[in-house]
């Protein structure tokens, strides 16, 4: 037995309004009118969870997508990845020379009771017991930038994630959340 | 017109219905036929869907329409406006003259929330307060009328999902929105298992001159008032929905269902309902003394609801589909006809208003930015012949005589008594009924509803008086920013248990309980509605089901008169049928007529909570015991039994308690009252001891059993659910509660008294029958639900 | 200290200023000039208008703002709240996309000039995404109002909150002696205070920021549920800047202003009071414990000058 990461990336399939407002209330109130492109918005689960193979681990993947905690198929899809712990498979998209740039940003609560809920329901609800190890959930942003390099993408990406004060900053309130610029 | 059945080429019926099944239609081939025969050539597939929808059962009420009509009781002296449309309305008050009524509604949404329980509780709300709002009303409060599965039964993991995500559903938009929910109840059984139950009810308040109708004003037609549709862009979502309401559901069908249940806004809905944007446009209506028509966009979309304002205005409609703000592309005309996108209105105004009534929505309260793609816009117009006509693509592609969309059709449904060999079960009185009592208050239909009401705010728009848990019904003061001290008081009621034993005692008790409930706050029972739950109405069973659920309700109402006015009945003033709640092995649920009374109060400063107040005091009984167990929490609790002995409503003592209990509040002569039902006399004095929010210094009581003429047992005195009332009563107040009884022939007991030390102790004559710490049961009692949801 | 307890009933409330000073209030405000309150409508607000009637009934003039109108002027009034309910829908995170935009900004500077301004719930979302509280250093966020932890969501309930600070302290807190124990209740799925920052609650401490803290009935604070409704640090339900002047509040006021809208089963004088005055239409409308606040804020608006 091995422990695999089971990622599952929820998408709604209607407008994300929620992306759409952080999209026009950077642009229009935050200064982000001639670089920010585009917004859009995941909600990203990893389930730690002991399988004999990869194989298993995306069987199980697969199981967990089809119940009723992740995935809400009237009006989300969901894309599923598995992996070896420790071969982690965040890294930026590779993006065409000269932008424009897509830069992700998951941010995570500090104490989220969904993602505490989620793996007792997977652990008891559902029978999978001791082979659930964490569960972690949090929301990949997805920032189209135009920028002169990749470096300043992140950089715009950085100042966007992290509410630093009234005027900086939206993503990210680091008191109870945290961050990854990816 | 380019697409059409082709009826007149397809001679064989099974032809027909494969050329039907195949257009996703759930018109029969009769039905095919006769829309057919109406329009006199092929109808086009817009309009037969349009038509599949007018005849379905959720908008023709095309099995139960005759039942209704021949028993339930509409009209009273207090009705300002009954069931013709989106809601009902009764008299409130009068304040400086003009006169305020209180609307009301009731839905239901239980196949949508059985497959998503989300966003099928929420949309529940978002319909219902719609049509409340749509009569010009300032939506006040709302109640959830639920009932799940057994949550300890084999499916209870499902039925907990439900049941935590219906609760979800209801707080994330109710809350959102801003309407206070302030009552409701809950009940648990198998029944419910493959079929929960999400009924809704909403009031609002409104001045009567203020009243706004869904309906194309006088003189429309000829002046050629503009249509005009609001909010959210049209989609996919819901097309299909009233059909899919009207299905059963099974294993398989949950899945491709989900297209059918539609996606909710509580944001945009606030900007338009909550005393925002749409309160603008009556103003400006008022002030420039045009009369208006508006609507809700409920089943069957956009077809339906303008088709019917034009209707009621005996005009046509003209619509143009492209004109319709839509977020999809290629969308299908019958789509846009039909969807039931949510959070949509539909206006018809003077042309002189249009442009003004444009930029209230569009500019003023921005709904562009708002919702990506929301908007008001002019789709059409009214015209003064009879043809309800729609335009796509440059083509026809509706043109149907209006009133024939709107008439509906009617059937005559079999009925058949549902033969049953039921027996009440034989026991020793058990030994420890301590115990028993709190075993009764730990079981889930009995015990603290806080889990789920504590979800839920209670408090917004500051118009509380009474809270869910203080007493048997929610009490507000919407009122008072008028200068009125009036209050409404609201309850839900109907023990699905009842039904199952006999169904028309089932609809019988939970109007009579409604009522109790209502005026144990003190307010006059003053208007009803009943949401009927039962299954497949062309399965005959069911259907005498629903007919013995109409008569008892009927029978309840016309009986238990109107407090004022002898002889006349309170009024049923709204509702809603929702037929086929089976399973799909084809198990019915128990037989669910849920009842929501409004109690009107004069002055809401005498509303009275349930809770034991003061040592010393008397508890008097109203109500003799029977020996009535069927569908009790005793012998399911105890026993796993139905029993056959349900209550019985014995409907002139019944009024006269009512009446009376009323009386003795309006007098000041109550500390505090609560009725009798689900766990009988035991369980209502234990919550009268707990309730409401944990206290250390509660109080305690003793009662002695004998004090009850009834030969009954202990255990039966204690747990039957024959009717009745509990009071407590400030010693120098006995007497004059003693009178107001006597006076009305009725005979109440002395059973005990109210004590400081906080234990509860019942007695029979020397005897000791139970002796328990208040902590105990307060215990039990607060446990059950909270753990049975988790 | 001077309470009007008079009854105020206003018509339908779209534009109150000329009614408000047509009814008036107690006398001794009639002569004066009212102080004008704008109340920040936000598309999701859903409290404003019961604030409005509390802050009328506290013998000032409420206006409701709405969000589109122009921010710049704001500048004309003399204190504003930013009301309860789901502004922007808690789109992001709640009070994250109100505290961008243009009013706040306006709001910020006039704060900054002394004049009182008051978050309830949502509000007080709004306040700490802005960076306005607890403003030790303002306009930076220092903290946050994370969900509930307790309960699975949205909690709404009385709860007993004790007076944390010295008397005079806050501008919304002026009629509230040291230590006084009142009930109010919370309605919200996010309501924890936390901060990460090193010390920051220690010299809160130190200002007197900390002015609200959930309680016991007799002013316990012990945190646990549902004595702390949601698990928030020090069991804080309301925070001041350290010139008082600005207010960031979990409770809400407003539904704890007539003594009708209080409980008979809270155990304490209040609902003690509501008992008494069982059966008198008059009495139920007298105050409520959350009026004072709205009076403080009237009163600091008489007596301060900024």
């Amino acid at each position: 037995m091995k422990t695999y990461h089971i990622e599952l990336l929820v998408r709604l399939k209607t407008a994300d309004t929620v992306a759409l407002t952080a999209k026009n209330t950077l642009r229009r109130d935050m200064g982000y009118e001639s670089v920010l492109l585009d917004v859009r918005r995941e909600e990203r689960w990893v389930i730690q969870v002991q399988a004999e193979d990869l194989q298993t681990a995306e069987k199980l993947g697969r199981e967990f997508a089809a119940t009723r905690i992740f995935v809400n198929p009237n009006k989300q899809t969901c894309v599923l990845k598995a992996a070896e712990s420790g071969q982690a498979k965040l890294s930026p998209q590779k993006q065409d020379e000269g932008g424009p740039y897509e830069v992700g940003v998951i941010v995570s609560y500090y104490q989220d009771g969904k993602a505490v809920s989620a793996r007792d329901a997977l652990r008891h609800t559902y029978g999978y017991g001791g082979r659930i190890g964490n569960v972690e959930r949090g929301v990949l942003w997805k920032l189209l930038l135009s920028a002169q390099s990749p470096d300043s993408a992140r950089k715009t990406a950085e100042d966007i994630a992290l509410t630093s004060s009234m005027n900086s900053g939206l993503l990210t309130n680091s008191h109870s959340q945290t961050y990854i610029v990816l | 017109m380019e697409k059409v059945l082709p009826v007149s080429r397809l001679e064989k019926d099974d032809l027909l219905e494969e050329e039907l099944k195949k257009a996703r239609l759930g018109l029969t081939a009769q039905e095919a036929r006769k829309i057919a025969s109406i329009l006199g050539r092929d109808p086009s597939i817009v309009e037969c869907f349009i038509l599949d929808i007018e005849w379905s059962e959720h908008c023709s009420y095309k099995s139960s329409a005759k039942i209704l009509k021949k028993y339930l009781p509409l009209k009273a002296p207090n009705v300002i406006q009954s069931i013709e449309e989106d809601a009902g309305i009764i008299a409130l008050a009068a304040v400086n003259g003009r006169r305020y009524g209180v609307v009301i509604a009731h839905e239901s949404h239980n196949h949508p929330s059985q497959v998503l329980p989300v966003e099928g509780s929420a949309t529940g709300i978002g319909g219902v307060v719609r049509d409340v709002d749509c009569m010009g009303a300032r939506v006040v409060a709302v109640a959830d009328p639920l009932r799940f599965g057994d949550v300890e039964g084999s499916e209870k993991e499902k039925v907990k999902w439900i049941a935590r995500g219906v609760r979800q559903g209801i707080w994330e938009y109710g809350n959102a929105l801003g309407v206070p929910n302030i009552g409701g109840d809950v009940y648990f059984d198998e029944s419910f298992n493959d079929n929960c139950l999400v009924n809704v009810v909403a009031l609002g308040v409104i001045r009567e001159d203020e009243i706004i109708h869904s309906r194309a004003p006088e003189g429309a037609g000829e002046k050629g008032y503009d249509v005009i549709l609001v909010g959210k862009p049209t989609d996919d979502s819901g097309f299909g929905g009233v059909t899919f309401a009207s299905q059963i559901l099974g294993g398989g069908e949950e899945e491709e269902s989900r297209g059918a249940v539609q996606v909710h806004d509580p944001f945009l809905k606030n900007v338009l309902l909550m005393r925002k944007s749409n309160s603008a446009v009556w103003k400006l209506a008022r002030e420039k003394g045009m009369e208006i028509g508006f609507k809700d966009l409920g089943g069957g979309g956009l077809a339906c609801a303008s088709s019917e304002m034009g209707a009621a205005g005996s005009c046509g409609i003209d619509i143009d589909l492209e004109k319709v703000h839509v977020s999809m592309t290629d969308m299908l005309p019958e789509v846009i006809a039909c969807g039931e996108t949510q959070e949509r209105y539909l206006l018809i105004v003077p042309p002189e208003l249009t442009e003004e009534v444009l930029r209230i929505y569009n500019e003023d309260w921005d709904l562009p930015n708002i919702y990506e793609g929301a908007r008001a816009s002019v789709i059409g117009k009214v015209t003064s012949g009879d043809r309800y006509v729609m335009h796509w693509m440059g083509e026809v592609v509706c043109d149907i005589p209006i009133h024939e969309l709107t008439k509906g059709i009617c059937y005559e449904r079999q009925s058949k008594p549902v033969v049953r060999h039921l027996s009440e079960p034989e026991f020793q009185e058990p030994g420890n009924l301590g115990e028993v009592l709190l075993k009764v208050l730990g079981g889930p239909n009995v015990s603290s509803r806080e889990a789920i009401f504590r979800s839920y705010d209670t408090e917004v728009q500051g118009n509380a008086v009474i809270r869910p848990g203080e007493a048997d019904a929610g009490v507000i003061a919407p009122l008072e920013e008028e200068g009125s001290r009036a209050g409404i008081a609201l309850s839900t009621d109907g023990n699905p248990l009842y039904g199952l034993i006999d169904p028309y005692w089932g609809g019988a008790n939970a109007v009579a309980e409604a009522m109790r409930n209502v005026a144990c706050v003190g307010a006059v029972p003053s208007g009803l509605t009943d949401c009927l739950n039962y299954g497949n109405p062309e399965n005959p069973e069911a259907f005498w089901q629903f007919e013995e659920g109409v008569r008892g309700v009927s029978d309840a109402a016309k009986n238990l008169w109107l407090k004022g006015h002898p002889e006349m009945p309170v009024p049923i003033v709204s509702g809603n049928v929702s037929f086929y709640n089976e399973s799909a092995a084809g198990k019915s649920i128990a037989p669910s007529p849920i009842i929501a009374c409004v109690g009107v109060m004069e002055d809401y400063s005498r509303a009275l909570t349930m809770r034991f107040k003061e040592a010393a005091s008397r508890i008097y009984l109203v109500g003799g015991r029977y020996d009535e167990l069927g569908g009790s929490e005793y012998y399911r609790r105890m026993f796993g039994a139905l029993g056959k002995n349900v209550p019985q409503v014995r409907y002139e003592e019944e009024r006269k308690a009512i009446y009376a209990v009323i009386d003795c509040i309006s007098a000041g002569h109550l500390l505090a009252a609560h009725d009798i039902s689900g766990g009988g006399l035991a369980v209502t004095l234990s919550e009268m001891l707990v309730c409401g929010r944990h206290q250390p210094a509660c109080k305690g009581a003793e009662i002695d059993l004998e004090r009850i003429g009834s030969p009954l047992r202990d255990d039966k005195k204690l747990f039957s659910e024959s009717s009745g009332f509990v009071l407590e009563v400030s010693p120098g107040n006995g007497p004059g509660v003693e009178r107001i009884f006597a006076e009305r022939g009725l005979e109440i007991f002395h059973i005990g008294v109210v004590v400081e030390e906080p234990v509860f102790t019942v007695r029979s004559g020397e005897k000791e029958v139970l002796r328990l710490s208040v902590s105990a049961m307060e215990e039990a009692w607060r446990g059950g639900i909270a753990e049975a949801l988790k | 200290m001077s309470q009007p307890n008079s009854r105020i009933f206003l018509p339908k409330i779209t534009k109150v200023a000329s009614k408000t000073q047509k009814l008036g209030s107690s006398s001794s405000h009639k002569l004066r000039e009212m102080k004008k309150i704008a109340i920040i409508q936000y598309p999701g607000s859903n409290c404003e208008y019961e604030t409005a009637r509390a802050v009328m009934a506290s013998g000032m003039e409420a206006e409701i703002f709405r969000w589109n109108r122009d921010a710049a002027s704001l500048d004309e009034y003399d204190g504003y709240i930013i009301p309860g309910g789901f502004s922007y829908q808690d789109r992001v995170r709640a009070g994250a996309i109100a505290a961008k935009k243009g009013i706040m900004r306006t709001i910020f500077g006039e704060a900054a000039k002394g004049k009182p301004v008051l978050g309830i719930c949502n509000g007080a979302q709004v306040l700490v995404e802005s960076g306005m509280i607890p403003g030790v250093n303002p306009g930076e966020l220092e903290m946050a109002l994370a969900p509930n932890t307790g309960t699975s969501g949205y909690y709404c309930n009385w709860v007993h909150v004790v007076h944390s600070t010295r008397k005079g302290k806050c501008a919304f807190t002026r009629f509230f002696e040291k230590s006084e124990v009142f009930p109010m209740p919370v309605a919200h799925a996010e309501g924890r205070f936390v901060t990460r920052k090193k010390g920051l609650i220690e010299s809160m401490y130190d200002n007197g920021q900390i002015v609200l803290r959930y309680s016991t009935v007799d002013g316990k604070v012990e945190d646990r549920f549902p004595v702390n409704p949601n698990g928030s640090t020090d069991n804080i339900a309301g925070i001041c800047n350290p010139a008082g002047n600005v207010f960031a509040l979990m409770p809400h006021p407003e539904r704890a202003a007539w003594l009708r809208q209080v409980p008979d089963d809270t155990g304490d004088e209040y609902a003690e009071a509501k008992r008494d005055a069982y059966g008198s239409w008059q009495r139920m409308t007298e105050a409520g414990p959350g009026r004072k606040i709205f009076e403080s804020m009237r009163e600091y608006l008489e007596n301060i000058p900024y």
